[in-house]
């Protein structure tokens, strides 16, 4: 990246406010602001990035989870959902955003839920599949999307194959954003060797270099509105290492200002700035993709240390609402997940060599919110419906049907009112008769939407069928606040594709 | 936030309970002989005040709660290491969620100090293990 187009706390410490002003300022560095920011800087319009974490250059990623938490992700990992459980909704906050720390698994926005974005909310228009697919086109291209090679695939992720197969169901080797994969298993605390093509390593280096500035470490606190218009985004600089505020910043836009938080940080940046408010749907309608894991223990060795992250997946039962896909993460973390205390713990955490993990996502039938807290932070609420865990008790026995498959002796449930260690399927008639208590399992999220939601009637939704805020001009979100649901697959891809179309319509109007 | 000294010696004796020294031949070395104190005043500084709130809370619950638990006249301090392992197992086999969390968050965190540290990954077969301590565990790191 142009160093000199790139300002950190650091450099703009001692001044006493910063200033700059563009055609557009985008708030956000990852799938949607990147997006944003290389197709604007492009088309020659004069950009501004604004990113509240910190510039994380690929040589300087942590091998170890800790050391990426607390650099690079949101809360240091953190930031949970509060419900009958806490669900952890794990993000990341850095120059280039979640990118930074994916898995960097791509799919494509899966034509039914589109057809029911048309049916059920009317959005027409900008966001069609032919246009998604013209951009997917591009996107594949520059992101060099592609499955993942069988040499560095590794055998958490050959295993999962095995065990599909054998229970003769669909299922493939993952597409994936990433040039030349070395299956090092680290794209959870970012790609040492910048060969996942995330927004820090990609869009971000190309907008800087058509001329945008960007400014990580810059927390954006308010819009502007003047006159009915987005002015300008107001600020601090925050040291990352000592969480001081360094200096103050305005940032004033001549076009317009988009909002890519992301759909926790957006809801929370028009709150704050007293914006969509007429149909106080702002925050609302949280959605969201919980997931959990099965863990398989083998006589053979696995080493999921080494392969890549998530290299497989099955779609076969997507229309139950669930996915699974194979979540290789770095040994300390995966051996958290381990059953047992002392002793027992260390026998199994010796052993950790020879397991598979793979996890659900359900595609979740539930609805929350978000909003500040009166002490400033972020309030999740969040709960399972009663639907979503019956459809993980479902898809938990599943994977456990493809561990066996694939040959493993025992399997570790994670699922309190289940023995901890399990031999055969036949245990999992257990879950059964377990209630649909969502304080059964350990969960975790990492794909929200639907907290500024798009629509054409401003009493019903936040932003119109341009992605512009219905009561202010020029003040658009392109992130996934503004889709209507979930989307039953991993959204990033087409975060970056809606976010493409939105920016081409800021360039053309 | 910063743990008061009796408050940092809870919370390793009960990392020590979890990843206890001498239990598996291939793992001689257990929690107690990792920078675990430097680990967790690391993230007591870094994390956001609530969850840490909550860890102190565990800590407190945990180190406490013997008498309640698993009908012991002691403290976790005056424990045996049986007791002691026994003791973090009923709680996270409670049928209060909240209860069973405790022992749960301060596993997952004594996990991503211990299971850090080259050592133990070579020990475990860690393929390539990190070549060194991570920042928080190097002397010139300060937190
Ligand atoms: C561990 C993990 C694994 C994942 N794996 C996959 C995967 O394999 N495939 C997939 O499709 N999806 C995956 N996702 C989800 C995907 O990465 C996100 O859905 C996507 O990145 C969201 O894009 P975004 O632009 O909306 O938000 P983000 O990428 O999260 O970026 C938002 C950025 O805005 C910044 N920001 C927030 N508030 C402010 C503010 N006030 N001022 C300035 N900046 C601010 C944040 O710091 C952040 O950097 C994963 C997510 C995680 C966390
Ligand atoms: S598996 Fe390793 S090399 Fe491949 S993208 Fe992930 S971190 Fe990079």
């Amino acid at each position: 990246m142009i160093r000199e187009r790139v300002f950190t706390a650091a450099d703009v410490s001692g001044r006493s406010a910063v200033e700059d002003s563009a055609d557009v300022v985008i708030i956000g560095s990852g799938c949607a602001g990147a997006t944003a920011a290389r197709v604007l800087s492009e088309c020659g319009l004069d950009v501004i990035v604004v990113e509240e974490g910190p510039w994380v250059k690929p040589a300087e990623r942590q091998h170890d989870t800790w050391g990426s938490f607390r650099r690079s992700w949101r809360d240091c990992g953190f930031q949970v959902a509060e419900g009958r459980s806490l669900l952890p909704v794990i993000q990341g906050r850095c120059v280039g955003g979640s990118t930074a720390v994916n898995g960097a698994i791509v799919h494509r926005m899966p034509e039914k839920v589109l057809h029911h974005w048309k049916s059920e909310f009317g959005i027409d228009g900008m966001i069609t599949m032919d246009a998604l697919e013209r951009i997917y086109a591009r996107l594949d291209d520059e992101l060099g999307v592609g499955a993942g090679p069988d040499a560095v695939l590794g055998r958490n992720n050959e295993l999962m194959r095995k065990g599909c197969d054998a229970v003769g169901i669909t299922s493939n080797v993952i597409r994936r954003n990433v040039r030349d994969c070395e299956g090092s298993a680290h794209c959870l605390q970012g790609c040492p060797n910048a060969r996942k093509q995330s927004m820090d390593v990609t869009y971000l280096p190309r907008a800087v270099a058509a001329g945008a500035r960007l400014y990580a470490d810059a927390r954006a606190d308010r819009l502007v509105v003047e006159r009915g218009r987005a002015a300008a985004v107001t600020g601090m600089f925050v040291d990352d290492e000592n969480g001081r505020v360094r200096t103050g910043f305005t940032m004033r836009a001549r076009r317009a200002v988009i909002v890519a938080a992301s759909a926790i940080q957006t809801p929370l940046l028009l709150q704050a700035s007293g914006v969509g408010r007429i149909s106080g749907m702002v925050g609302q309608r949280l959605q969201m993709h919980p997931g959990a894991s099965m863990i398989g223990v083998y006589d053979e060795p696995v080493g999921i240390w080494s392969g890549i992250s998530q290299g497989y997946e099955t779609t076969h039962w997507w229309d139950e609402r669930m996915k699974m896909e194979s979540v290789g993460v770095p040994f300390e973390v995966g051996a958290a997940r381990l059953p047992g205390y002392g002793r027992e713990l260390m026998r199994r955490i010796a052993g950790f060599g020879h397991i598979s993990q793979w996890g659900v996502q359900i595609r979740s039938t539930a609805l929350g919110s978000v909003r500040r807290g009166w002490s400033g932070r972020t309030v999740i609420k969040w709960s399972w419906s009663p639907e979503d865990i019956a459809r993980l008790k479902i898809g938990l026995r599943r994977l456990a049907e493809i561990a066996f498959a694939a040959g493993a002796k025992a399997v570790y449930p994670g699922i309190h009112g289940m023995p901890e260690e399990v031999t055969g399927l036949d245990a999992f008639a257990k879950l059964d008769v377990l209630p649909d208590d969502p304080r059964l399992f350990h969960g975790i999220a990492s794909h929200m939407f639907g907290t500024a939601i798009m629509g054409r009637d401003p009493r019903t939704s936040v932003v119109g069928l341009d992605a512009r805020v219905h009561d202010v001009n020029g003040l658009f979100v392109a992130d996934s606040s503004i889709y209507p649901t979930n989307m039953g697959v991993n959204p990033a891809h087409t975060i970056c594709a809606v976010s493409w179309l939105i920016a081409e319509r800021i360039a053309g109007a | 936030m910063k743990l008061l000294a009796l408050e940092m010696r809870w919370l390793l004796a009960i990392a020590d309970a979890i990843l206890p020294s001498d239990a598996h031949e291939r793992l001689p070395d257990g929690a107690s002989a990792a920078p675990m104190a430097e680990f967790f005043d690391d993230v007591l500084v870094r994390s956001p005040l609530r969850p840490m709130l909550g860890l102190r809370a565990a800590i407190w619950a945990i180190t406490l709660s013997p008498p309640l638990v698993i009908r012991s006249s002691r403290f976790f301090g005056g424990l045996s290491p049986e007791e002691r392992v026994r003791h973090l197992a009923t709680l996270g086999a409670s049928e209060i969620y909240l209860l069973r969390e405790l022992p749960v968050l301060i596993k997952t965190l004594a996990l991503m100090g211990y299971g850090a540290m080259p050592d133990v990954q070579r020990a475990v077969g860690v393929e390539p293990a990190v070549s060194q301590p991570p920042v928080w565990a190097r002397s010139e790191h300060a937190p």
